[in-house]
């Protein structure tokens, strides 16, 4: 079960039935994706891999996911979307203060692709939170606007407009900032 | 299409969101147009700059910690375990090295003890005469009891 052929689902129903190689596959699939994201969203490692741990628990635990009302990918980042919310809620932090990754300062001797790194981050940085979580969902988490409008509670047409404000926001800035450097 | 009804198209293009016509009309576009082409290769390079911004692993111990706690809340009990070792089919070449050990065993015994049990137990039937004894007794002259005079 644990080749890389094997769909989403079928790995989650293989290690619901205790198959820890359908696990292994599963985690090596959505470990940077996801982590990727809650990093992103939360600002903090201890707290992402806290998140991500809860995340992962969650949806191999959790047997409403019907894989034919939807992906898992779709469930596995809206089940990370709704834990990042709820830890915000918790910690009673201004959300963009939360969802605020450092940005660190380029080291002189820093290469090409680190530069571009700390561009792209930083030209994330400069969307608003709503933005910055749609280009994630939609690049990192790679859902469909149709997911995504389930996800928002809004129309497909609602999340095509955002999605393309945002990437057209979001390559403004990066151009501005390369054009700095 | 030209390229201003290209444009708008091409971060749904690439997200895959077009449909089947608009997409060929796109696509079409894109072979004939250099300048959207190189738009869209930009384009391709940011939205694919996002991902690669993000994509980060947490620490090994993470994995070993969630696969303990997904062992303990899923994993197979041990009757499970148990179980699978005797539903597994058991392979041929299994069977046959199975039914050879006991010949193995026979014949390492016999080598081990030249002469057979009888050199060591005085009680036993006498032993039976070695090739080289029978060759030390043979006689080539003797005729063969078959021919012997009988009276």
């Amino acid at each position: 079960m644990a080749g890389g052929q094997a769909t989403d689902e079928e790995l989650l129903s293989a290690v619901r039935d205790g198959d820890l190689r359908a696990f292994d596959a599963l985690y090596d699939r959505y470990e940077r994706r996801l982590f990727g994201y809650l990093r992103r969203v939360s600002g903090d490692r201890d707290v992402a891999e806290d998140l991500f741990q809860d995340v992962f628990i969650t949806v191999i635990g959790d047997r409403t996911f019907d894989p034919d009302k939807g992906r898992f990918s779709a469930w596995l980042f809206t089940v990370a979307r709704n834990r990042c919310l709820e830890v915000q809620r918790r910690a009673g932090t201004l959300e963009r203060k939360l969802l605020q990754l450092p940005v660190r300062e380029p080291t002189e001797d820093a290469d090409e692709a680190l530069s571009r790194v700390r561009d792209v981050r930083a030209a994330m940085d400069e969307l608003t939170d709503s933005q910055r979580q749609l280009l994630l969902l939609k690049q990192v988490g790679e859902l469909t606007y149709r997911e995504l409008a389930d996800i928002h509670g809004v129309a497909e047409g609602t999340i095509k407009s955002r999605l393309h404000t945002a990437m057209k926001a979001f390559r403004r800035r990066l151009a501005e900032i390369g054009q700095g450097t | 299409m030209n390229c201003d009804a290209c444009e708008p198209q091409l971060i749904d293009y690439a997200h895959g969101e077009l449909d089947d016509e608009t997409r060929t009309d796109v696509a079409r576009h894109l072979a004939g147009c250099p300048d959207c082409a190189l738009e869209y290769c930009r384009l391709q390079a940011d939205l694919q700059g996002i991902v690669d911004a993000h994509a980060e692993a947490p620490r090994a111990r993470v994995y070993h910690m969630l696969r303990r706690k997904v062992a303990a809340a899923h994993g197979p009990s041990w009757w499970q375990r148990m179980r699978d070792v005797f539903a597994r089919p058991v392979p041929m070449y299994g069977a046959v090295l199975a039914g050879l050990v006991p010949v193995v065993a026979w014949v390492a015994v016999t080598w081990s003890q030249p002469g057979g049990s009888t050199a060591k137990d005085a009680g036993s039937p006498p032993p039976v005469p070695t090739r080289d004894a029978a060759l030390r007794d043979y006689d080539g002259t003797e005729v063969l009891p078959a021919y012997r005079d009988v009276l």
